[in-house]
């Protein structure tokens, strides 16, 4: 068969079946591990600041991505915010449908100049408006591991 | 600007210190499945080896035989012209005698080592190695240059893939 | 061929370990913010950004260009990622001095980043995948076999013994005692490496380098920029780079010839007639120690076959005629892939300058030359530094 012939008998075509079989095992890296240390054990969010370019940075970074300049400080924010965008989530990764529709947002961080990607709680999917104020909403600290998932979503303030 | 001038980045850590919560961490395991498309080199490759045969490709201009067989030249740049059976014998020509899986695991006690090899099959051009492995054969007794022939799965086991041939093995000339 | 003339100013590097606690991008911000501080710039005088980094398998991050961006210096900036496998750490600067000798910048930030470590049960699983999906992952290779097959076949043609191969090992662990980034420093001798595990025969465990985390980055400007930053600019004066054939096993492994092409472009670019006496100092990749000889002689360093006898003459020590790998190399200092080829390039930029500390060759050397080589034991990358 030359290159620029074509078949149309699918059941001519076979294929072969494979992966790739590796897992992974990530470190948060210092900028994160002491974001999710402070969530995890006090609860507080945990911002870092650029004053050259005047940028603050949440989750905490140990440089800033502007001028490359390193961040030796944290402090900590409220972790409250401003929804910025959202979308109503009805199917699950497999495509499959969900139970219950889920609301994901972006999140205008106060005092930052960052926004976090999780779910709206406590809010039905025709009540959210962009620019609505929300607050976070935590696990138990007995349940926290350090990890996003400590944070169960933001609901309205 | 010697180096040593500088603190210089990267905080080593044990493995231990994940298991013991000394560093936070987050495991994933991709589910990275595919199922490639074989093409027409390949399906017919395939497709010969579940007959017992091993096939190739030629090009007309650099006359070369090829295998794996290709549907393209990648010295000439063109495509290829003929299939050509060749023979399921060759010669080794380099090999290894590993102790190691895929995973850097090591292989069981008393396990044989794999014995991978480029194996030179007659009938295609010289050079044309392709890589297998070996058996019926003790790891010191492998020669560099050594004639070998395939041993085969018997017809009903085999399904149209390289394994069809379960590795290739001594013989004398 | 009318370009800029291109310099290396500064350079960054950061520890070669096993697992760094460090994100990939947080590696990639120490080693750049270094080079930017080593020669006084800021991310203001950058114009452009090169990353080079290896497969995203390694660190399980898909796009791992994109990834690396921010801690590259890559914020707002044209930022191009560049990739040949284990050659990267080499091409990533060559594809640095293209956009500045093309003259569309006059500096560029080049960043080379790895983190292995992400990856389980081992690194070397996420390797299974650059053999053949069909014709030859079904075999179960792991990525030794296509180094044990090629050095049995290049001890075979040449007559070369282990014990004279091992002598690489025990040089670049011994040179790397002297590196500050080192993760494999160490003292052994050829008994040492023979009577280690054997991996894959040819190959033990003391024959390979080990699987790393680092980051390496250089800053690079145009001839009338370098001039006003530093009064020891290092100048590119030859690149070149080559592959062969994806079908490896068809390959005469015995000889790179991929690595001898890019070796020629490079030397033709830089005016080389005689690599053997105006190469003054070399890093050849040495990700396994027979590599080093293999790559001599690709290089045009040593004549077919004959690079063991320079090396059982000891003129490729330290203080011989012709130092290899005087960094200690990826078999002494570590083998973050992308990082290792731009650790290469910054061991003979700080030669040539004089300022390797206790690694500096005798002699106020004047030319060298970093190679690095990858992809599926296919490419060839090469560049030519003289001061």
């Amino acid at each position: 068969m030359g290159l620029t012939e074509r078949t149309n008998r699918n059941v001519d075509l076979t294929y072969w079946e494979g992966e790739i079989p590796v897992n992974y095992v990530y470190t948060y890296g210092l900028g994160l591990e002491a974001f999710f240390r402070a969530l995890k054990e006090q609860g507080k969010f945990l911002a870092s600041r650029c004053e050259d370019c005047g940028v603050t940075y949440l989750p905490a970074r140990v440089f800033c991505e502007r001028c490359l300049g390193k961040l030796e400080t944290t402090f900590a924010v409220p972790g409250t915010g401003k929804v910025y965008a959202y979308t109503v989530v009805h199917r699950n990764v497999d495509e499959s449908p969900k139970e219950e529709p889920v609301v994901l947002a972006l999140v205008d961080m106060d005092g930052t100049d960052c926004r976090f990607v999780h779910y709206l709680t406590g809010v039905e999917p025709g009540e959210v408006k962009v620019g609505m104020a929300v607050k976070p909403v935590l696990k138990a600290k007995k349940d926290r591991k350090g990890g996003i998932e400590d944070i169960v979503g933001f609901a309205p303030a | 600007m010697e180096l040593e001038r500088f603190e210089l980045g990267a905080t080593h850590y044990k493995e231990s210190d994940l298991k013991e919560g000394k560093l936070l961490s987050l495991p994933w395991t991709p589910n990275l499945k595919y199922a490639w498309d074989n093409g027409v080199a390949i399906g017919r490759y395939l497709a010969e080896l579940k007959e017992g045969r091993i096939i190739a490709r030629k090009c007309n201009k650099c006359r070369r035989i090829m295998l794996p067989p290709r549907m393209f030249c990648e010295m000439c740049w063109r495509p290829t012209d003929e299939w050509v059976y060749v023979k399921d014998t060759g010669r080794v020509n380099t090999y290894s005698v590993c102790y190691v899986n895929w995973d850097a695991s090591r292989i069981k006690k008393g396990e044989k080592p794999h014995l991978p090899a480029v194996i030179e099959i007659d009938g295609a051009s010289p050079g044309m190695g392709i890589l297998h492995l070996l058996g019926e054969v003790e790891p010191e007794d492998i020669k560099i240059g050594m004639w070998v022939r395939a041993v085969w799965k018997k017809p009903e086991e085999r399904e149209g893939a390289i394994t069809d041939i379960l590795y290739f093995k001594p013989v004398r000339r | 061929m009318a370009y800029q003339r291109v310099a290396i100013v500064g350079a960054g590097i950061t520890k070669f370990v096993r697992r760094a606690q460090e994100t990939g991008k947080e590696l990639a911000f120490q080693a750049a913010k270094m080079a930017l501080d080593s020669c006084g710039l800021t991310m203001k005088d950058i114009e452009c950004v090169s990353l080079g980094t290896a497969p995203d398998a390694f660190d399980g991050v898909h796009m791992k260009g994109e990834y690396l961006a921010d801690g590259s210096g890559g914020w707002r900036k044209p930022y191009m990622r560049h990739f040949v496998g284990g050659g990267t750490g080499v091409f990533a600067p060559i594809h640095g001095w293209f956009h500045v000798a093309s003259g569309m910048f006059d500096t560029c930030l080049v960043v080379c980043s790895e983190k292995m470590s992400s990856c389980h049960p081992h690194p070397q699983g996420a390797f299974k995948t650059i053999f053949d999906h069909t014709t030859e992952q079904p075999l179960n290779p792991t990525l030794i076999w296509i180094f044990a097959l090629e050095m049995n076949r290049y001890m075979q043609t040449y007559g070369i013994t282990k014990e004279e191969i091992a002598l690489v090992s025990v040089k670049n662990k011994k040179n790397a005692m002297d590196h500050p980034s080192a993760q494999l420093p160490m003292e052994i001798t050829v008994e040492d490496v023979l009577n280690s595990e054997v991996l894959a025969w040819p190959v033990n465990r003391l024959d390979i380098s080990p699987a790393s985390d680092g980051a390496a980055a250089i800053v690079l400007a145009s001839e009338h920029v370098a001039k006003r930053i530093t009064d020891k600019p290092v100048w590119i004066d030859g690149v070149g780079w080559n592959l062969d054939t994806a079908y490896w096993a068809t390959r005469d492994l015995a000889y790179p010839r991929y690595v001898e092409k890019a070796a020629r472009m490079a030397y033709e670019m830089a005016g080389i007639k005689e690599p053997q006496k105006e190469i003054e100092i070399a890093e050849p990749y040495d990700p396994f120690d027979y590599k080093e000889l293999h790559h001599m002689e690709g290089l045009l360093l040593a004549d077919r076959g004959k690079a063991v006898e320079m090396l059982l003459d000891g003129k490729t020590q330290r203080d011989g005629d012709r130092p290899m790998c005087p960094s200690g190399g990826a078999l002494g200092v570590g083998n973050p892939i992308a990082a290792t080829g731009l650790m290469k390039v910054i061991e003979i930029f700080l030669q040539l300058r004089g300022e390797a500390g206790k690694r500096q060759v005798p002699g106020n050397p004047r030319c060298g030359l970093a190679q690095a080589w990858g992809d599926l034991m296919q490419v060839g990358t090469v560049v030519v530094l003289r001061r």
